[in-house]
Order: C-alpha cells, then sequence, then structure tokens
C-alpha cells in the first residue's frame, strides 16, 4: 500500500486535535520523576524482569525499585507491609489463587477498572482481552479487575505414545471414563497405568480439576463448604479407584517429584500434573530416552461437567495505599505488553498473553501438542485452584486428610463429610 | 577510668557473668515469655491478635489430632532411644577394642552424625520409595517381599525411627566409648583372676562403670528425639494422613501454614512440658545413680 505523506500528515493533524479537544491523550513521560517500589518473588518472571527495568525507566522517567526476596520471605513481608497500610509500596506480584480472598476481604488491593478506563492513563495497545481468559478472571472480582496476569500454568495428561500403539489404543483419552478405560489397558506389574498427586494438602491442587469437572465446587451458595457433594464424591471415588486399581505402589505419598520422577523413569504410562514439567521430561539427564522420544500431551479428559482445568496464575496488582498508583499502572502495563510477554515466554516462563502464545518464534520452540493443549486449558482454566477462603492451607490440609484416607479405602462419603465439617470449622475460626 | 576499674574489682562477681546472663534472658527467657503470652490470644497471623485466655489450652486437650501428635511423639522416641542405646552400646564397646583400621572405622561410624540433616532425609525419602527406591532394591534380591515404607500408615514412624537410628546411634557411641575408656582395667584383670566370664565381667563391671554416662546419654537423645523435627518433616510431611505427625510438626503446619500462631504457641508450650518433664526425671535417676 502506498501511504500518501500529505494526507497522513493532515490525518494525524486532526486526530491530534480531536485528542486534545476531548482528552489528554497517553503520554509515557507524564509521571516523569516519581519513585515507585514493587515487591516480587524470586521467580523466573522477575529474573526475567529485573535487567529490564532500565528500559522502562528510560522510557518513562519513572524511578523503579525492585524489592525481591525468596517465596516465603516475600510473603511474609508482603503481608505486613500492605496490611500495616505502608504507602511506599506501590504494587507487588501476587496468586489470587492464593491469598485473593484474603487481601480482598481485607481491601489491601487497589481496584484498576478506573485507570483502564481512562484513555490518558492506559497505552492504546493494553488490548486486556489479550489475556487468556482464565488467566484475568483470576483478577475478576464482581466484574472488576484489581490486576493483570503476567503467567499461567495448568495441569496437561502426559502420555506415552509408543505404550498406546502397543496397547491399541487411539489417540489421547477425551473422556475421564476414556482414561479409566486407557489405565486398565495400559497397567502392567512392572509399569503403573496412571499417576496423579496423593500426598494430602499438596494433592488437593491437582484433584480439584476432578472436583471441577466432576461438577463439584468448593463452596456453595451459602459460602459453606461443598466437599461433601454428591459431585465431589462422584470425583474422589473416581480419583481413589483409578490409582488404587492402577497407580503405583504408596499413592499417598506422591507429591510432584515423585510423579514426574515415575513417568520420566518409565515406571508409569500416563500422569497429570502441570504442564511446565515438560522441561523434565525433555532433559536426557532425568528422563530416559523412552520417555522423551515418545511423550505426548492432552488436556485433561472431560468429565460429567465437561473439562474444567484448574489454573496456576502470578500477576501484578497495585497497593492499595500506594501513593502513586498512575505511575505503577503505567509499569504494569509496560511489564506485560505484548511484545514483552512474548519476551516473557521465549525465556521460559509461560505468560498470561494468547498473542505471545501464537507467536511463530515461540511455536518453534514447543511440541504443538504441548501449546495446543496448554492454550486450551488457559482459556476453559477456573481460577480457583485453591479454596477460595483466606485460610487456604488449613483448608487443603483437611481436604488432604480425606484424600489420603480415600486412597487407603476408607468410605469417601463418610471421609469427605468430616472434611467438609472440619473446612467449615476452619473458615469460621480464621474470620472471627 | 580509675573508677569504673574500681566498680569493676567491687561487684566482680556480678560483672563477670553479666553476659551469660545477658545471652540466657534474650535467647531463652524472653522467647520463652513470649511464647507463653501469645498461647494466650487468638492470633491468625494478618488478622488482629485477640486475647482470649486458656482458650488455645482446652482446645488443645480436647484436639484429637493433638493427641495423636502427642502419642506419635512418645512412639517415635521410645522406639528410636532405646534401639539407639543398644546399638551405641553396641559399637562403643566394639571401637574400646584394639583392631586393625580402628581409626578409620571410628571416623567413618561418626559421618551420619555430622552430615546435614534435611540432605540426609532426602537422601533416605529418594530410598524409601516404593517403585524407584533403593530399599526395595535390595528387600527383592534377597527373595523379600517388596515393602511400602513411609507410604504406609503402620510402617511411617518405624522407618523414621529406622532413619533416626542410623543417624544418631554413633552419637551414643561416642559418649559411651569416653566412658568406657574410663573404666579402670585393673577391674577386668581381677576378675578375670577370679574366674569371671566376659559376660559376667561386662555386667557387674562395664555397665556399672559406665551408667551415669548412659543416663546422659539418655537424657541427651530423648530430649532431641522428642523435638525432632526434620526428618520426620522431609520424608512424610506427617503422613501418610497425619500417622507420622508428631506434636511438633504439628505445631510447625499450625503456626507456618496455618498461620495460628497463637495455636502453634500453645502447642509449644505442650511440647516444653513433655521435654521439661522427661528431662527431670531422667535427671532423677542419673542423680541416684
Amino acid at each position: 500500500m502506498i501511504v500518501h505523506p500529505l494526507r497522513t500528515l493532515a490525518l494525524a493533524t486532526l486526530l491530534l486535535s480531536f485528542a486534545a479537544a476531548t482528552a489528554q491523550e497517553f503520554d509515557w513521560e507524564r509521571y516523569e520523576g516519581t519513585d515507585i517500589r514493587f515487591m516480587m518473588n524470586r521467580h523466573p518472571f522477575t529474573d526475567w524482569l529485573e535487567p529490564l527495568v532500565p528500559e522502562f525507566e528510560a522510557l518513562t522517567g519513572i524511578n523503579v525499585t525492585l524489592e525481591v526476596f525468596p517465596e516465603d520471605q516475600f510473603r511474609q513481608r508482603r503481608i505486613l507491609e500492605v496490611s500495616s497500610g505502608a504507602s511506599t509500596l506501590d504494587g507487588y506480584m501476587v496468586m489470587p489463587g492464593q491469598v485473593g480472598a484474603q487481601y480482598l476481604g481485607a481491601n489491601w488491593i487497589r481496584f484498576i477498572d478506573d485507570l483502564i478506563a481512562d484513555p490518558s492513563l492506559t497505552m492504546p495497545e493494553l488490548d486486556v482481552d489479550d489475556f487468556f481468559g482464565g488467566a484475568l478472571s483470576t483478577f475478576e472480582e464482581d466484574g472488576r479487575l484489581y490486576g493483570l496476569p503476567l503467567q499461567i500454568e495448568s495441569s496437561l495428561l502426559f502420555y506415552r505414545e509408543d505404550l498406546f500403539e502397543q496397547a491399541g489404543l487411539e489417540g489421547p483419552p477425551e473422556t475421564l471414563e476414556e482414561l479409566r478405560e486407557y489405565a486398565a489397558a495400559l497397567d502392567e506389574p512392572e509399569r503403573a497405568g496412571f499417576a496423579m498427586r496423593g500426598r494430602g494438602a499438596a494433592a488437593t491442587s491437582q484433584i480439584v480439576n476432578l472436583l471441577y469437572s466432576f461438577g463439584g465446587e468448593w463452596l456453595d451458595a451459602d459460602g459453606r463448604s461443598a466437599l461433601a457433594s454428591q459431585e465431589s464424591q462422584e470425583a474422589l471415588r473416581y480419583y481413589a479407584d483409578l490409582l488404587r486399581d492402577y497407580g503405583p505402589p504408596g499413592p499417598a505419598t506422591l507429591h510432584w517429584a515423585e510423579v514426574t520422577s515415575l513417568y520420566a523413569q518409565d515406571q508409569v504410562a500416563m500422569i497429570f500434573d502441570a504442564n511446565v514439567f515438560r522441561s523434565i521430561m525433555e532433559d536426557p539427564a532425568q528422563a530416559l530416552d523412552v520417555v522423551r522420544e515418545n511423550t505426548r500431551y492432552a488436556p485433561l479428559p472431560a468429565g460429567p461437567a465437561g473439562s474444567v482445568p484448574g489454573v496456576l496464575v502470578w500477576g501484578l496488582a497495585i497497593n492499595h495505599a500506594s501513593q502513586n498508583p498512575e505511575a505503577a499502572w503505567y509499569f504494569i502495563q509496560w511489564a506485560l505488553s505484548k511484545e514483552n510477554q512474548i519476551d516473557t515466554l521465549m525465556a521460559g516462563v509461560p505468560a498470561a498473553r494468547a498473542s505471545a502464545w501464537d507467536d511463530e518464534q515461540f511455536q518453534a520452540t514447543a511440541p504443538a501438542d504441548w501449546i495446543d493443549a496448554s492454550q486450551r486449558s488457559f482459556d476453559m482454566g477456573q481460577p480457583f485452584w485453591n479454596p477460595p477462603v483466606v485460610p487456604v492451607a488449613e483448608v487443603r490440609d483437611a481436604y488432604g486428610l480425606a484424600i489420603v484416607a480415600a486412597l487407603e479405602g476408607q468410605d469417601v462419603a463418610q471421609v469427605l463429610q468430616q472434611a467438609a465439617e472440619e473446612m467449615d470449622r476452619i473458615v469460621e475460626r480464621a474470620g472471627r | 577510668m580509675k573508677s569504673a576499674a574500681d566498680f569493676i574489682d567491687r561487684y566482680a562477681r556480678y560483672v563477670f557473668p553479666l553476659p551469660a546472663v545477658l545471652a540466657i534472658v534474650v535467647l531463652i527467657v524472653a522467647p520463652v515469655l513470649t511464647n507463653f503470652v501469645l498461647s494466650t490470644y487468638d492470633y491468625f497471623v494478618g488478622g488482629r491478635p485477640i486475647f482470649i485466655g486458656v482458650e488455645n489450652y482446652t482446645r488443645a486437650f480436647g484436639d484429637a489430632r493433638v493427641w495423636n501428635g502427642i502419642r506419635n511423639t512418645f512412639y517415635f522416641t521410645f522406639t528410636a532411644v532405646p534401639l539407639q542405646l543398644l546399638l551405641g552400646l553396641g559399637i562403643a564397646v566394639l571401637f574400646n577394642r584394639e583392631f586393625f583400621g580402628r581409626p578409620l572405622a571410628r571416623t567413618i561410624i561418626l559421618l551420619p552424625m555430622v552430615a546435614t540433616p534435611v540432605a540426609i532425609a532426602l537422601i533416605w525419602a529418594l530410598m524409601f520409595n516404593p517403585s524407584l527406591g533403593v530399599l526395595n532394591y535390595f528387600l527383592e534380591s534377597l527373595g523379600l517381599e517388596r515393602s511400602l515404607w513411609v507410604a504406609q500408615r503402620s510402617l511411617a514412624i518405624p522407618s523414621l525411627v529406622l532413619v533416626d537410628t542410623w543417624q544418631w546411634s554413633p552419637m551414643i557411641a561416642l559418649i559411651l566409648l569416653a566412658a568406657l575408656q574410663g573404666v579402670p582395667i585393673e577391674h577386668y584383670e581381677a576378675a578375670r583372676i577370679d574366674g569371671a566370664s566376659g559376660w559376667q565381667s561386662f555386667w557387674h563391671i562395664t555397665l556399672p562403670g559406665i551408667r551415669s554416662a548412659i543416663v546422659v546419654a539418655l537424657i541427651l537423645r530423648s530430649v532431641d528425639a522428642l523435638k525432632t523435627f526434620d526428618i520426620i518433616y522431609v520424608i512424610t510431611e506427617g503422613g501418610p494422613g497425619i500417622a507420622s505427625e508428631t506434636l511438633n510438626v504439628l505445631a510447625f503446619k499450625t503456626g507456618f501454614q496455618f498461620f495460628h500462631a497463637g495455636y502453634a504457641a500453645t502447642l509449644l508450650i505442650f511440647l516444653m512440658t513433655i521435654v521439661l518433664a522427661i528431662a527431670y526425671l531422667l535427671n532423677i535417676v542419673r542423680r541416684r545413680t
């Protein structure tokens, strides 16, 4: 297309005068000289971000201090600062699935709808809808947004194509019923058919995928535990039978490290765990050749309520007490821009923008079925891989005890009834 | 300056112990008191502490999980420590004799004790793995059945006892060996002349000679075993379920994972009481010997 210089100039002048007449237009240098402070988890995203901060400072003239701590320390410091109302902290990294309920309940997070709605404060190319549905919905509360996602993870089915062929099975299982049949067909004395986490509280982040896909929920409409529901019982019964019949010995000790190493060592034909563990299956130091060469990926098979994976999302949010919410918002927009999210993804962090995953350069670096299965999971994802309550760890622990008891063959209805009652007690206790 | 020197001279008996007293107050008395105060609060970290008096204590007495923790603490300690005493005594008696390569063997036997507990716990966790672990490989090559080790409720604590015994028997051996070397050789010579058998001289000379060392070793090991944390947390996290959850592990989870600082403080007061009571009882035994 040939662009006529004069016409372009005229159009630009027109647009400029129009913009000037209606509102101030977006200007990166508007908050030049402002100091902002962000608290970050020592996470691969932070490792990627730190060296690029001078770029942002050069672009905007805003001075950024990143305070980075290892995860446990990061959480403790963050809660200290936000609960004290310290106004010098402008923003932080946050995992809504973990502390969202607590932080929202205490009003420690600033909603960002007003910032997004203001064209003088938001870059025109932000494109909020570009973030995966499952990632963005994590930051939604009553239709309002309180942050933007920076990365998204979900769990996938890892399976061995060579073993499928030997057993005469075609393609990945599409439903949970099929998954059970496949596990039965693949199960051998020397190699289990299927494995996923079983170690109490650690298993809840995985079994929640089954809970949702059977139509279960963490809480009922009244905000009380829904773990004893019919759907939840069916999910746990399915899970326990699957692992007891076709799982490796001692399923109640399986954490992700055990699940992935059993699979990497050819001890199990299919596993369900976080998609990021692809790196283990591609590493010759950790996975046997036969595993590296034959591993394929598929989304969570569908249950009676469809395929509803839980997604794990990290993002950036603005501190409620920040004196510089606009400058903090500038930083968030820049850090999560389309170009930067591609860069993030290329650095090995599962970025939260769909456009980044569509990037050709990235697509050349990962198996097509893994990308496809991941993207589908991110779109379908349910953000609450953790219970949406304040005492998350304690509730996970209570559910975890039920999971272990079910794996040991105890009555599912009974152990879930106990877990539900315990969960209500825990939530009540933390809320007084 | 002279007056300062005078002052020190005059009150030397107060001045010299002062650093030690300060250290004890800051490092022991203050934390224990703080912990006690904390135990009277309902404090969900991040929320507001609410004074509730003895409510944490009444709750703990009725909490089945606390009793499970106490039971497991005792089960672990009173299986591990006697086993370690027996093995440690055996090793000490063996090393009290001259044999080729004794200095080297003595160094090697100390290795488990000097290794980092978390590191050895991680290695044991790998070895216990029912599918990939080397322990089941050994069992199978001996023609035995595979075991589930820590994956089975009834075997979880015995497996942990195995690790603890492997790690701490050498310490008991070390203490007893020092004591053995203090038993006068003349007693044995006299016994031999009187025609005593090996067993008799062990029973009537060796054991009485090292009795107080045995009690010291028992006190040190029991107190330590009661508050074992690292190997249990790393290998089983108290599982399967709560089958190997000791009071200490439960208190850690309550405080640092569930964020109930007040209740965790209460559980630690329970643990401290148990530890002090057992140390006291053993001390009485020691004074009698």
